[in-house]
């Protein structure tokens, strides 16, 4: 009876304690908010990819991110390629995170980006460990080596381990945002935005800046046990490194010095800026970064190079469609939207609007006598010939809310919530009065067209803009808050 | 540490939990002397433990002592007074190098603030030094040992081990609460054996005192740092609503230690006094020092008003009382004498500053003799105005009354100096400052979200409290269907988890009590 | 003296005490009894009775007692 008894409490202690860490991470997660640069997008992806799909892995911080693009790789070679790395990882954090992705991945390759290999780990700054740390999903070697790491910090050290205790204050301005399931990354953790940097890089400097010191200890060991990690699982290691300032020719020695002794191949960008033709403008949006240009040019190096070193599968001729596949189309709709925020003139406006999976709102206002013009574009984008467009309408709303589209002058009245987004999440209202984004009037031009256009699928607001009746050219758009 | 509700103590209790129950019954209580000789090196400055056992190597002889002296006299026969003056002797000694050291350590300005005023040592502050942990309260504790041995109430302990666990047990160093050795010795040197329901109680105790402490109190503190931060600025009713906001503060504080404290004890299945049971029902001032840091009032009360008013000096001053002005004054003004020494105790045992002595002893003093003074004038009173006693309305009058003397009281106990704390009564009363009823509250610091949580907490407290008269809560809940059980604790659990005031963020301002 | 000798005597300066000619104590009588018998008249109490009949408790039997039945033990061990 009483062994029973000491069973029973046992479980009803473990059932207890069961549900009080489900409860635990259930609250974490609500109350955790996703960092500001690369860290929660990166790591929530790769979490999200299928797992062993990957070939390639690259490991770095954000010279990384934004020297080599995955998708680029895949359109032209076929890789299958995940930027891993999370803005201002600290070198020490590498063998953490090679660990990570042994647990869910088996590539053939790995590429290391070296640029932070310089530079001692600084366990002070709470806010870059949580870009890389935060996300992380709890194991033994997380536990262990964070504590290596962080030990002199231990405030920082569990707030890594427990999210919770850094954003416990947030329950005071929880959003709808925060209850929302993981996103796929499909950028596939590489940022290539399209700025140009103001400044031209001076590349004189990478011979001419003073060295800094030598590799620090911590860092070279960390190296060693990525080489002996890779060796142990048949992976194929290959170290480089992007252009920046900042590095210099002696840096470049030392991790030479380094790839030697451990057998590695060492690409080096700063050899190629001639050969590839790299633009110290135009190729970089600041002073130690590729943006999309720049990024472009050295992907296709690099996946030429990676195709001659490595035997790697071409994953295009695959059966079916891959994650790389559905980025691709999900980089041609990104691309589509952001060309069509970068149109200028009306005529241009209409030709790029993407009306499939997207919300499209017209709203003409006032002289009624170019209603005409825009029934009979409608009509073509309809395919409703234009006598039965009938009736005096003024808003058409395609691809969601109303029946077939257009509303002829009646009062109906339809409310829309979205969901949430990275440019805009809230409530759409459409009458023939108008139409009201999140409560707030959405005609902006009271002579001439207002178009409004939503992604169903990412459920964001692609794009909000009138153009006068008599100023067709001119885009505008509601001022910034 | 930082404190009990720091990691590291929960850490220490964890251990120390495991090994307590890991090892055979007889070791027990060593793992608790081991585990507080421990805590006590890592809480305080560890060379200053050489006071403490000063403390128990010269009771521990001294109570074997009279045990023997006792023995002696009973076979002996017939009167033993040179053996009492023998006695008597051993304990002013003993309570001379205790005492001696508590006033050395930890009230020395309480001399040298008053010759301060007649101008010696002006502008010369006295350097602090490192006092023991817990020092005001273990002193009173192990002296408390030493007089009920010297009075034969308690038998001598004979192993001093056990004497040094009864002194430096780890939970009572803090803030608490003060215990008697017959009392304590019964579960503490037992071999406790390990029982799932005490230990269930034990945490939810635990998880109450955090909530008390890390939602209520801490916020409490927001709004009561502000006002006495910047006095000038905050007057009127800043200074009131300032006022009560810290003895609620203080109670939730104390109480919530209170409860991690006992709780955490309970674990043990060591079994601490109360030291506090609802104070706020209490009706009068009198009532009130029964139900707030009960283990202190009754240790003054047993070992120093009894003896005194007991004492022939006493009564000779009754007898020559009722000579003069009757009998009824002969036996109120002793007591008034004897209720002042204890409250001038009780004043001098809060603090090295005269504001104490004042704030936290003449004052409530003043409040009970003034009370039974004035007591036929109230009479008449509550009869003019044809009030009942009985009623309910009249008893949170009453209530109210006593809420509002204690929260004078303590302007001192929180305010800076005797002339800060009587320069804020003064802007209280005189300065007509309305401005924290029209938003003024929401600049003190405190968030009108972080208020919600804080009034929601309070609100429940009160349930809770009035609950309590009845019964115990932890044994009501115990009696719920299990997933409303389970549902309350992790509710509370989750609480304190994310609304507690508590890491990085949170300035943590530690026990109040814990500076004794 | 007697038992019943004593509890007269005792029950004398409870009357006296408590200015209350109605008292009267039996051996079971405790402070819950008798509505002015606090903590404070306690003592006075104490004080009292050791005057009346020439004896003294020790500290330990003043707190310790149970009912006026255990102070009258006491009070015929020591006259």
């Amino acid at each position: 009876m009483n062994k029973q008894s000491l069973v029973q409490k046992s479980i009803r202690l473990l059932l207890f304690l069961g549900i009080l860490c489900a409860l635990f991470l259930t609250v974490q997660d609500v109350l955790k908010k996703d960092t500001e640069h690369r860290g929660s997008d990166v790591v929530k992806g790769f979490y999200a990819e299928k797992k062993n799909d990957m070939d390639v892995v690259f490991l770095g911080s954000s010279t990384m991110f934004c020297t080599v693009d995955p998708l680029v790789l895949y359109e032209n070679y076929g890789i299958a390629a995940y930027d891993f790395g999370c803005s201002a990882q600290a070198f020490e954090s590498e063998y953490l995170y090679l660990k990570e992705v042994l647990r869910y991945q088996k590539p053939k390759v790995i590429g290391l980006e070296v640029v932070s290999i310089k530079k001692k780990t600084d366990p002070s700054d709470l806010e870059v460990w949580s870009y890389a740390m935060a996300d992380l999903r709890f194991s033994f070697d997380k536990m262990t080596e964070l504590y290596r790491m962080l030990h002199t910090e231990r405030d920082i050290y569990a707030m890594q381990m427990l999210p919770i205790l850094q954003y416990k204050d947030r329950w005071k301005e929880l959003s709808e945002e925060d209850f929302a399931d993981n996103r796929v990354n499909y950028t596939k953790g590489a940022y290539t935005p399209a700025k140009i940097t103001e400044e031209p890089l001076d590349f004189s400097r990478y011979y001419t800046d003073e060295p800094e010191g030598p590799i620090p200890e911590e860092n070279r060991e960390t190296l060693e046990k990525i080489v002996t990690l890779c060796r142990e699982n048949g992976i194929s290691l290959f170290l480089f490194k992007g252009p920046n300032i900042g590095w210099t020719v002696h840096d470049t020695e030392n991790v030479q010095e380094l790839a030697d002794q451990y057998d590695l191949p060492f690409l080096n960008y700063f050899d190629l800026l001639e050969e590839l033709n790299v633009d110290p403008v135009g190729d970089f949006r600041d002073f130690s970064h590729f943006n999309r240009f720049g990024s472009q040019k050295a992907s296709v190096y690099m996946g030429q190079y990676l195709k001659e070193q490595y035997d790697l599968p071409d994953r295009r001729a695959q059966e079916g469609e891959n994650s790389w596949d559905i980025s691709l189309q999900a980089r041609a709709r990104d691309r589509a939207q952001e060309a069509l925020r970068g149109a200028q003139g009306l005529d241009a406006y209409l030709n790029l609007i993407p009306y499939t999976g997207h919300t499209v709102v017209f709203s003409f206002h006032g002289d009624t006598r170019r209603l005409q013009f825009y029934k009979e574009y409608l009509s073509t984008v309809l395919r409703v010939p234009v006598e039965e467009m009938t009736g005096n309408f003024s808003i058409v709303e395609i691809n969601g809310l109303c029946d077939e589209g257009v509303i002829d002058g009646s009062d109906k009245t339809v409310r829309k919530k979205t969901g949430r987004g990275l440019l805009g999440r809230g409530e759409l209202e459409v009458s023939a009065d108008g139409f009201w984004w999140n409560g707030e009037n959405g005609v902006l031009a009271e002579d001439g067209i207002t178009i409004w256009v939503y992604d169903d699928e990412w459920e964001q607001l692609v794009d909000h803009v009138g153009f006068a009746a008599d100023a067709v050219d001119t885009a505008v758009r509601p001022a910034e808050d | 540490m930082t404190g009990v509700t720091s990691i590291s103590f929960l850490l220490f209790f964890a251990v120390l939990f495991l090994v307590y129950y890991g090892l055979p019954g007889k070791l027990r209580w060593g793992v608790l002397l081991a585990g507080s000789l421990f805590f006590y090196t890592a809480c305080a400055v560890p060379y200053t433990i050489v006071y403490l056992l000063a403390s128990v190597l010269t009771v521990y002889p001294a109570a074997r002592y009279f045990a023997k002296a006792d023995e002696a006299a009973r076979e002996a026969g017939g009167s033993a007074t040179e053996a009492e003056k023998r006695k008597k002797r051993v304990l002013i000694l003993a309570l001379a190098v205790n005492f001696g050291i508590l006033a050395t350590l930890k009230y020395r300005n309480l001399l040298f603030q008053p010759l301060q005023l007649l101008g010696v040592g002006e502008g010369v502050s006295l350097p602090a030094l490192a006092a023991p942990l817990g020092i005001s309260f273990y002193t009173l504790q192990i002296t408390g040992y030493l007089l009920d041995c010297y009075w034969g109430t308690c038998k001598a302990e004979k192993n001093p081990g056990r004497l040094l666990l009864f002194t430096c047990y780890f939970p009572q160093m803090v803030s608490g609460p003060i215990s008697r050795y017959d009392a304590l010795s019964g579960t503490l040197f037992a071999p406790n054996r390990f029982d799932t329901e005490r230990t269930a109680r034990g945490v939810q105790r635990i998880l109450w005192g955090f909530f008390l402490k890390l939602v209520i109190s801490e916020r409490l503190a927001v709004i009561v740092n502000a006002v006495y931060d910047a006095p000038e600025t905050y007057t009127g009713l800043y200074v009131w609503a300032a006022a009560f906001a810290f003895i609620l503060q203080l109670y939730t504080d104390f109480s919530g230690c209170m409860d991690i404290v006992l709780g955490v004890s309970e674990c043990f299945g060591v079994t601490l006094p109360e030291n506090f049971r609802m104070p706020f029902l209490a009706c009068t001032t009198q009532e009130f020092w029964q139900r707030w840091h009960i283990t202190l009032g009754t240790w003054l009360k047993d070992y120093i008003m009894y003896p005194v008013l007991k004492s022939d000096l006493w009564y000779r001053m009754g007898t020559g009382i009722r000579k003069r002005w009757g009998k009824s004054l002969s036996r109120k003004i002793p007591t008034w004498a004897g209720l002042l020494i204890l409250w001038t105790a009780m004043g001098v045992w809060h603090g090295n500053d005269w504001k104490y002595v004042i704030g936290e002893g003449f004052w409530f003093w003043l409040l009970i003799v003034g009370g039974q003074i004035c007591a036929p004038l109230f009479d008449k009173g509550i009869a003019l105005f044809h009030i009942n006693r009985a009623s309910w309305y009249w008893k949170w009058v009453q209530r109210l009354r006593t809420f509002v003397c204690f929260a004078v009281g303590m302007i001192f106990f929180r305010a800076d100096s005797l002339r800060q704390s009587f320069a804020m009564i003064r802007n209280g009363l005189l300065r007509w400052n309305t401005a924290i009823l029209t938003g003024g509250l929401w600049e003190l610091g405190l968030s009108k979200k972080d208020g919600a949580v804080l009034v929601l907490g309070l609100f429940l407290l009160l349930i809770v409290s009035l609950l309590r008269e009845n019964g115990s809560m932890r044994e009501r809940v115990a009696r719920w269907p299990l997933p409303v059980r389970w549902a309350v604790w992790y509710l509370l659990f989750f609480a304190v988890l994310v609304t507690g005031f508590y890491g990085p963020s949170c300035d943590m301002s530690g026990f109040i009590y814990a500076q004794f | 003296m007697t038992r019943e000798e004593i509890f007269a005597g005792v029950n004398e300066v409870f009357r006296d005490i408590f200015d209350d000619e109605e008292i009267t104590v039996g051996e079971a009588t405790t402070a819950d009894d008798i509505e002015d018998w606090d903590s404070l008249e306690h003592i006075n109490l104490i004080v009292a009775i050791e005057k009346k009949f020439g004896m003294k408790f020790t500290m330990g039997e003043a707190t310790g007692m149970k009912n006026v039945g255990a102070m009258v033990d006491i009070i015929l061990e020591r006259v």
